[in-house]
């Protein structure tokens, strides 16, 4: 049967046997460009031994060494602005993206040729319009734009499905209620967060989403995992379905996958998103060894861009952590194989607070270059609002005053996440001192799943 | 729903000819006519893309 919001027909409908033959022969085709075209893939892979001929098929790119983001910030270090990856002449980039920079390793810069723009929208295209998007809908975007948000690829994505895209990212929750009450909605985009802010200031407003905006009938989210029984009761809250989408700078600033028909939760079960396998192939790997991991168990994904042409991307290791089924989880039909729905996460440290990234090691640095500090602990968390929340306690040494370091630490943390931290020195006694070697792990804590189970209103 | 004017066949075939004729103009060697002709055959190539998956060759 084929399902109701196809988008791409012949695509959708291809066989598990089609779509690797076609994946590796776009392989194919893209390993021969990048060695003729790209000075850094050429090296990278000479260096490794391995040569054009060596790939015939899509299991041959195991054969290609992997990428990870420092060997492109070093890239682009040595070779500034894009890096010698970038693979064609300068004046071809009509569009950048960058990676957000708090890594501390630096931003990454990807160019984007012209066809590379409208690909963004195409595979953007292909989530919106399996939620169900329709040819008069309204869509739209609660992430400020920036270089680093996917503004361009949204408005494309939603202007070949739908037919109004509108920005509400750059305003307060208060404002963009009004302006969806004015305007008309059908569908939007937003963090888990974001969508938890507002339903809590819906409810202090006394605003009924069934009333305000009757037209909702889908809510895309991404970027933050979340408990099935929080994705429950924002369905009943907004009177929408909720589905989930995956995309990342790497994956062109784009969807690399999305929920069907069938939405983020099935049968109060978590999803799937179907992974775009006609543009991207996927690895799943154990981050240890570097081998495939077997169907439900957790991995690292290994983005390898089939179609991109400038700053393309061969086996680069992600970061992120997915929980990796076959196609057959899902009943739609489609033999895209998928990952689960909400719970994408980062094999590192990491925490996604507010679409923010927050490298808890980059950020002990930081708060330890303050000598006076003694020791700290910080925790992610739900606040009143129902928003995502970080708060910083922090002990000084004998002798010191806490209000210059306070202050300085609350800038210095907005500054390196974009992200306001609580901070609130604390008896020196009443935290723990840490001195294993696991310490920052435990100086770093997520309450936010705790919060969210417990139904408050996130 | 309206019925549409011409079959899915032909419909795609003029996408074709929009490909091939903005990738001629890109190339051209006007610099006033590249940019837009770049995207408009780029928005070809991707109301192409379920046809060929954007494989050029087969196009």
């Amino acid at each position: 049967m084929t399902p109701p919001n196809v988008f791409l027909p012949r695509l959708e409908s291809l066989s598990r046997g089609e779509l690797e033959e076609l994946q590796g022969r776009k392989l194919r085709r893209q390993v021969e460009r990048l060695y003729a075209q790209n000075p850094f893939y050429r090296k990278l892979w000479s260096d490794a031994g391995v040569s054009v001929e060596d790939i015939r098929t899509r299991e041959d790119v195991r054969r290609l060494p992997f990428t990870r983001k420092q060997d492109f910030i070093a890239d682009q270090r040595a070779h500034p602005p894009f890096g010698l990856r970038l693979g064609v002449p300068a004046a071809e980039v009509g569009e950048i993206t960058e990676t957000s920079g708090t890594s501390g390793q630096g931003k990454e810069i990807h160019g984007h040729t012209v066809q590379d723009m409208h690909l963004r929208g195409q595979m953007t295209a292909v989530g919106w319009a399996w939620a169900g998007l329709r040819e008069q809908d309204i869509g739209i975007f609660h992430i400020p734009a920036s270089n680093s948000a996917s503004l361009y690829t949204m408005l494309r994505g939603i202007r070949a499905v739908g037919r109004l895209p509108y920005l509400v990212g750059h305003l307060g929750f208060q404002e963009r209620l009004e302006l969806m009450a004015a305007v008309g909605v059908n569908a939007m985009y937003a963090t888990p967060s974001g969508l938890n802010g507002m339903a809590a200031l819906c409810r202090e407003l006394e605003i009924v989403p069934e009333k305000a905006f009757p037209e909702l009938s889908f809510i895309m989210i991404s970027g933050e995992s979340w408990p099935v029984e929080w994705a429950l009761r924002m369905q009943e809250f907004w009177q929408a379905k909720i589905t989930e989408v995956y995309g990342s700078t790497q994956l062109n600033a784009a969807y690399g996958a999305a929920c069907c028909e069938a939405g983020a939760v099935v049968d109060g079960q978590r999803g799937s998103n179907h992974l775009f396998e006609w543009t991207t192939l996927y690895e799943v790997i154990d981050p240890e060894t570097g081998e495939q991991v077997q169907p439900g168990e957790p991995g690292e994904l290994v983005i390898t861009h089939l179609d991109k042409q400038a700053s393309p991307i061969m086996r680069f290791r992600s970061g992120d952590r997915v929980t990796y089924y076959p196609h057959s989880r899902c009943r739609c039909g489609r033999q895209l194989d998928v990952v689960e729905a909400g719970t994408i996460g980062r094999v590192d440290d990491m925490l996604k607070v507010k679409g923010q990234n927050i490298w808890p090691s980059e950020l002990e640095s930081l708060i330890f270059t303050h000598d006076e500090v003694d020791e700290f602990q910080a925790r992610a968390y739900i606040g009143d609002k129902g928003r995502d929340e970080m708060e910083l306690r922090f002990a000084v040494k004998a002798g010191y005053a806490p209000e210059r370091i306070t202050a300085d630490l609350v800038r210095e943390l907005k500054e390196a996440t974009n992200v306001t931290f609580r901070v609130h020195c604390v008896p020196a006694d009443s935290l723990p001192h840490f001195t294993s070697p696991d310490k920052k792990a435990r100086r770093w804590t997520d309450d936010r799943h705790a919060g969210l189970a417990k139904g408050t209103d996130r | 729903m309206t019925t549409p004017a011409m079959d899915r066949e032909e419909a795609m075939a003029r996408v074709r000819t929009i490909w091939a004729l903005s990738r001629e103009l890109e190339r051209s060697g006007h610099r006033d006519l590249q940019p837009r002709a770049a995207e408009i055959r780029s928005m070809a190539h991707y109301m192409l893309y379920d046809d060929d998956a954007g494989v050029e060759e087969d196009r």
